[in-house]
């Protein structure tokens, strides 16, 4: 493969297309967790790690039984399950390897389970025909690009804390108005020619 | 009748949408037209209603310790039942609402309800609160995609008939891309909010 | 001991119980959306090239360079070739275009999408039809174009998308090159005869 497609897959995936703030995937976690930058590094990290591999699993998952045994409607079945168990794996290996990234990770860990980015990037390569190799480097840079995000609000939101905003819109409201501009923002990439 | 209130608090309290936060994605993904809204809607609250019925039904014999495979389990179970239904009956709105169908699994609303409520009530209470849950998401999905489609394109349509078909204003088509999904939530949000702090 | 028994039985029924009411389900759909899309595929084409409500027999698929084509007839007099064009220059994965040329060979019979992603509400609008009209405009602007105008406005005749230009221009640009290709593979058979 050559290194410009390659370079293709991972700029769309990380800016063009970004998985946050042009398709809609991933938007709880992005409005939960950004409140300090911190967490959102520690959190982007993660999910790096789950959805490579979760988009590797599936492919695999999709390819060797789904299709070869003719069952390609229990997709969403398997690949949630598949999914649920290497949260489970990891926190159990973090857990054994790095108790402090485990426990400042607490509870975003098995939240990374219900995160539509994971499942999302499972469905997308299947839906987009990827080979193996593009769905890791697609799930990584779909990874990166919701981790970028991520941080990005943080570092807003952190900022806005000291802010004197109106009643109603400290929270939720101001962080998606927030979204709003980083959106207009991203969408400036989309003219890109590679 | 004590138990209307489960039912409706799903649609303004407890707004699964606006006040619980949970399902934003669909919410913005599918929000750029009222027809695929709608859609949402009602496939979103077939799943819930499904799955909380069961859920409810088996509380008894699921072990606490692997709850949570088995609730994913029959909730992806009717995900893809009204995947399939809906490929075959209504391929249009199948491919509008295109990856968000199956994502409907991983809809912290479902599951959240499944784990909050329906392993820990009657089937009656469940039933009603899914009906809840499912009209205030569809209601919330509604306001945000009728505001979108009459801002961004200048007019609303329902099922092929023109609702609001005058443009008052030259439409900006920021309102059905990313940011104007975003800054609409973010308005309605704050509304709400608003609305809630001059009630008490 | 007993208790991890009990959470693999359970586990596995309910596994069981939904592996088994889905193959069901399937087994009632599978063929309908097969149906379904054949259906499609087969209305988009009699629409490309005889235009709407017209029942449009297809030959069998015939090589004529690198495109694979069928024949339409409607009630047995020949109304034109349909081929199918792809693109990746849209915005999203792939279009697949039905580009049909109508009998003598020297215009456009008409154009229909027979799949995109493309963006809602601009790119996705290649197929949109306006809700008191029967076809999507942008489509029915390249009928009966000759190859040379099948270019987007000055240049041709072909009105752009507002807001979406890169959709538009893909679409202009994989049936202009279609076309070009097609006559060119024509041409050929007929000079190698």
């Amino acid at each position: 493969m050559e290194f410009r497609e390659i370079l293709v897959i991972i700029l769309g995936a990380v800016f063009i297309n970004n998985f946050v703030l042009n398709r809609f995937l991933g938007i709880c976690p992005f409005v939960g967790v950004s409140r300090q930058i911190e967490a959102s590094i520690g959190m982007s990290l993660a999910v790096v790690f789950v959805m490579t591999l979760a988009g590797a699993a599936t492919w695999c998952v999709n390819k060797y039984l789904l299709v070869q045994f003719d069952v390609e409607y229990l997709q969403t079945v398997s690949f949630i399950l598949v999914i649920a168990a290497l949260v489970q794996l990891v926190e159990m290996f973090l857990q054994k390897t790095s108790p402090v990234l485990y426990s400042a990770l607490g509870i975003y860990l098995p939240l990374i389970t219900t995160n539509c980015a994971v499942l999302g990037v499972a469905v997308l390569n299947i839906r987009e025909a990827r080979t193996f190799l593009e769905t890791v480097i697609f799930s990584a840079s779909a990874a990166v690009g919701f981790g970028i995000a991520l941080i990005l609000m943080a570092g807003i939101r952190e900022r806005l804390e000291l802010v004197d905003l109106p009643k109603p819109f400290r929270g939720a409201p101001i962080a998606f108005i927030v979204a709003a501009l980083m959106a207009i923002a991203f969408m400036g990439f989309s003219g890109m020619k590679l | 009748m004590g138990h209307m209130h489960e039912f409706t608090k799903g649609i303004w309290k407890e707004n699964p949408v606006l006040r619980l936060m949970l399902g934003l994605c669909p919410t913005l993904a599918v929000s750029t037209a009222v027809d695929n809204a709608i859609g949402m809607g009602i496939a979103f609250t077939i799943v819930l209603l499904g799955s909380n019925v069961v859920i409810s039904l088996i509380r008894g014999f699921i072990p606490k310790q692997v709850r949570i495979p088995c609730f994913i389990v029959v909730i992806a179970t009717f995900v893809t039942i009204i995947d399939l239904s809906m490929h075959a009956f209504q391929p249009k709105l199948h491919e509008a609402l295109g990856i968000f169908v199956p994502l409907i699994v991983v809809n912290c609303i479902v599951l959240g309800r499944a784990e909050a409520f329906a392993s820990r009530n009657s089937v009656f209470a469940s039933i009603l609160d899914a009906l809840g849950m499912g009209v205030g998401f569809t209601l919330a999905l509604f306001v945000l995609a009728f505001v979108r489609e009459l801002l961004g394109t200048g007019m609303v349509t329902l099922f092929g008939h023109a609702i609001v078909s005058r443009p008052l204003l030259q439409p900006a088509i920021v309102m059905i891309l990313p940011p104007g999904a975003f800054v609409t939530l973010g308005l309605m949000m704050a509304l709400m909010n608003k609305i809630g702090e001059k009630r008490t | 001991m007993q208790n991890t028994a009990r959470l693999v039985v359970v586990l596995v029924t309910i596994c069981v119980v939904a592996s088994g009411s889905l193959a069901f389900v399937n087994s009632l759909t599978a063929e309908r959306i097969q149906i379904n899309e054949e259906k499609e595929t087969q209305r988009l084409y009699g629409e490309a090239l005889a235009g709407l409500g017209r029942t449009v027999e297809l030959s069998e698929p015939r090589q004529v360079g690198n495109l694979v084509c069928y024949e339409g007839s409607v009630n047995g007099e020949p109304v034109g070739t349909a081929f199918i064009v792809t693109t990746n220059k849209g915005y999203g994965p792939p279009i697949e275009i039905i580009v049909a040329v109508d009998a003598a060979g020297d215009r456009l019979a008409g154009v229909r999408i027979k799949k995109h992603q493309e963006t809602p509400g601009l790119g996705a609008n290649i197929v949109k039809v306006r809700p008191d009209e029967d076809e999507p405009w942008f489509l029915r602007q390249f009928k009966d174009l000759t190859s040379d105008r099948i270019l987007l406005k000055p240049a041709g005749e072909i009105d752009a998308i507002t807001a979406a230009t890169i959709s538009s221009r893909a679409v202009v640009d994989a049936v202009r090159e279609g076309f070009e290709e097609f006559a060119r593979a024509r041409s050929e058979l007929a000079g190698a005869q």
